[in-house]
Order: structure tokens, then sequence, then C-alpha cells
């Protein structure tokens, strides 16, 4: 999906096999997004999310020699990180009726369903993180602070970019086009509903 | 097909919740403009960039690198150039007494065209050998084979239950220039 992420972890990887701590610490930092993603998605506490995220990635570390292609690191973290939130935590909180009152069969569907769900929403969510990547310099740096998790006001931006706020505007339409243009070349678009309906009703 | 180029800046402010009449009423007759439309509030939606632009704390990236331990190096315990005062470049074959854990690993190294032939038997099959990252098989005896084209590439890995353990290439093993 991602040819020149896969290169680079594919490269990671082999190093990471070959007992280079620079190259983990790059995938660590590569994929560390990912796993908080998930925890942020499963609603887990701090302290929990914490734990998550250090046995997801001791996890990667005890089968580096496992992982045979790149391409499956991103969906095997994802799916890692959704089985430890449920280790730690064994509710599902969209799912229904409460834990207590399902089977074992029941809460083991629910959490494969849900950890295939994640999966794929991380590895878009990767494409989309490579994408900003990709776009670098100050657009990748002003769509984030436009329309990051952090609400950062016009004069803000303005002030951490030197640019003149009249031209956040124009800059943010060109850099979120180019954006939607790198994210076109590699399907990003495929999975999400186009449909007259879904868009007027959104 | 591609949206109306007149409605390409109204698109974004539509995305981002804001209003532009004349391009909603648009919508309904154009497809290319309603799809464009939908990726963009795909892109701005909670799905999109607000949520891979959230980094785990400083501390959890860092608690996760210190994971990976440093490799440790082998030491040479003794070598057949050694008995015979011979050089690395005058020598076909040789061998070199390793430390491990306590344990002596006796590697053996062959000339193979410009390269090495490097052979050797680890003793306990729980222990792994790697190679530029790949696992070399092991026969039923522990016994290895790595051939490399380079003196420079002599160096491999071995895997053990108490962490990974750097046989460094047979140059620098010596102490001599590759």
């Amino acid at each position: 999906m991602w040819k020149d992420a896969d290169v680079e972890i594919e490269r990671l990887l082999t190093r990471c096999r070959a007992g280079d701590r620079d190259a983990w610490t790059k995938l660590v930092e590569r994929l560390q997004s990912t796993v908080f993603g998930v925890t942020r998605r499963l609603g887990l506490s701090e302290a929990d999310a914490a734990d998550v995220f250090q046995a997801t990635f001791i996890a990667l570390y005890r089968n580096l020699d496992r992982i045979d292609q790149a391409l499956t690191l991103p969906r095997w973290i994802a799916v890692t990180a959704t089985r430890e939130c449920y280790r730690v935590r064994r509710t599902y909180p969209e799912a229904t009726g409460s834990a207590d009152e399902r089977t074992l069969e029941d809460t083991i569907a629910v959490e494969q369903r849900s950890a295939e769900e994640i999966a794929i929403e991380s590895e878009r969510a990767l494409v989309l993180r490579e994408g900003l990547e990709q776009l670098g310099g100050r657009c990748r740096v002003l769509l984030t602070l436009l329309y990051g998790e952090v609400e950062t006001s016009y004069i803000e931006i303005g002030a951490k970019l030197g640019m003149p706020i009249g031209a956040i505007g124009p800059t943010r339409a060109r850099c979120l086009e180019k954006l939607r243009k790198i994210l076109e070349r590699e399907a990003y678009f495929r999975e999400v509903d186009v449909s007259p309906e879904r868009v007027r009703t959104s | 097909m591609r949206p109306c180029r007149r409605f390409e800046q109204a698109l974004i402010v539509l995305a981002e919740g804001g209003e532009a009449p004349e391009a909603a009423a648009h919508l309904d007759q154009c497809e290319g403009c309603t799809r464009r439309l939908a990726e963009y509030r795909h892109l701005l939606g909670e799905g999109g960039i607000a949520r891979v632009t959230q980094n785990a704390p400083a501390e959890w990236i860092a608690r996760a690198a210190a994971i990976f331990p440093e490799a440790r190096r082998a030491a040479v315990l003794r070598h057949s150039l050694s008995q015979v005062g011979a050089r690395l470049r005058d020598t076909d074959t040789l061998q070199i007494a390793y430390e491990v854990d306590g344990v002596v690993l006796r590697v053996q190294y062959a000339r193979l065209g410009t390269g090495w032939q490097i052979t050797g038997r680890v003793p306990d099959l729980s222990w792994t050998v790697q190679h530029r990252g790949a696992s070399v098989p092991l026969d039923p005896e522990g016994g290895f084979q790595i051939d490399v084209r380079e003196t420079a590439d002599t160096g491999f890995d071995l895997v053990l239950p108490s962490g990974r353990v750097a046989i460094p290439g047979v140059a620098e093993a010596l102490g001599e220039p590759v």
C-alpha cells in the first residue's frame, strides 16, 4: 500500500534483527502513534495505556524474527496492542450488552472483530501519517496545527510559522489539496463513503 | 470525476464545518464535488489528521526504546594464527575461539573465493545464529555454516536466552585491517 514506508520499515526490521539499537528506537518512534491510538480508541486509563504500550513493544521485540514482511507490521502491531488492551481491561464499550452478560465465545468474537477493525483503521492511519511526513515542511506543520488534536488559533499559527494571518487560509487549502493528492496515489480514499446521502448528512 | 474548480475553496470550508450555501446546493448535481467533500471531511474528521498527529508521551516512547538491549560482544580467547605468527591476508584457514556466557565457541573460517566460509557449532539448540538479520539454519547437532563474499561481512550474532551476543568480523577479532 505504501511502498516507501514499507521499504523503510523492512530496513529497520533487518537492522533490529542484527542488533542495531538505533534502528529499534526509530521503529518505536514510527509505530508509537499506532499503539497510542489503539489505547485511546479503546478508552484505557493512562496507567493501563502505559502498560499496554510497553507490553506491545516487548511483544514486538520478542517477535522481531517472526515478522517476515514489513507490510504486515502495522497490522501486527495494531492487533497486538488491541489484544493487550483487552487483556488489561476485559470490556468493550461499543459492544451490545455488558461484558458480564456475554459468553466467553461472544467475548472472543467481539474482541476478534474489534481487533480486525482497529488493525484496518491503524493501517490507514499510518498511511495518512506517512502522507503528512511526505508533505513535509510548513505544510505538515500548518495542517497539524490547524486540524490536530489541540486547537490552535490563527494568531498563534501565524506567529509560529511567521506567516501573515491572511495567508493562512489560502495556504491551508493548497496544503490540504497536496496531502489529498499524495493520499489519492496510495488509494487511501478507496474506503471513504462518498455516497451523496452520506455526504449530505455528515 | 473531478470537482468544479470554482467550488474548490468552498468545499474545504464545508468540510471544516463552515457555511458555503452555493456550494452546498451544488452538491446535489455534482458527483465530483460530492466525492471531494467526502475526502476532505474524512481528512478533517475525527479519524483523520487529528488522530494521526497524536503522539504517546515522550517517557513511554523512551521506555519502549530502552527495551532493546545493547548487543554484548563475544570476547576472543585465542586464535590459530597466533601460534604460527601469520596474518589474516596470508592464510586460507583459521580458527577463533570466543567466550560466550562462560562457554567456548570455536569458529572456523576458510577462504571461499573473495570471501569466507564460516562454520561452527552452538552448544545449545536454544541458541540462534543470525547473519545480516536473517536466521542461519542449524543442523541437529547445532552446526551452522555461513558463506560470505567479503571479509567485512564475517560478523554474525548469537541470540541466546540471556540476550544477543555479537561475534565480530574476523579482521576485527584479530585486530587487523579489513
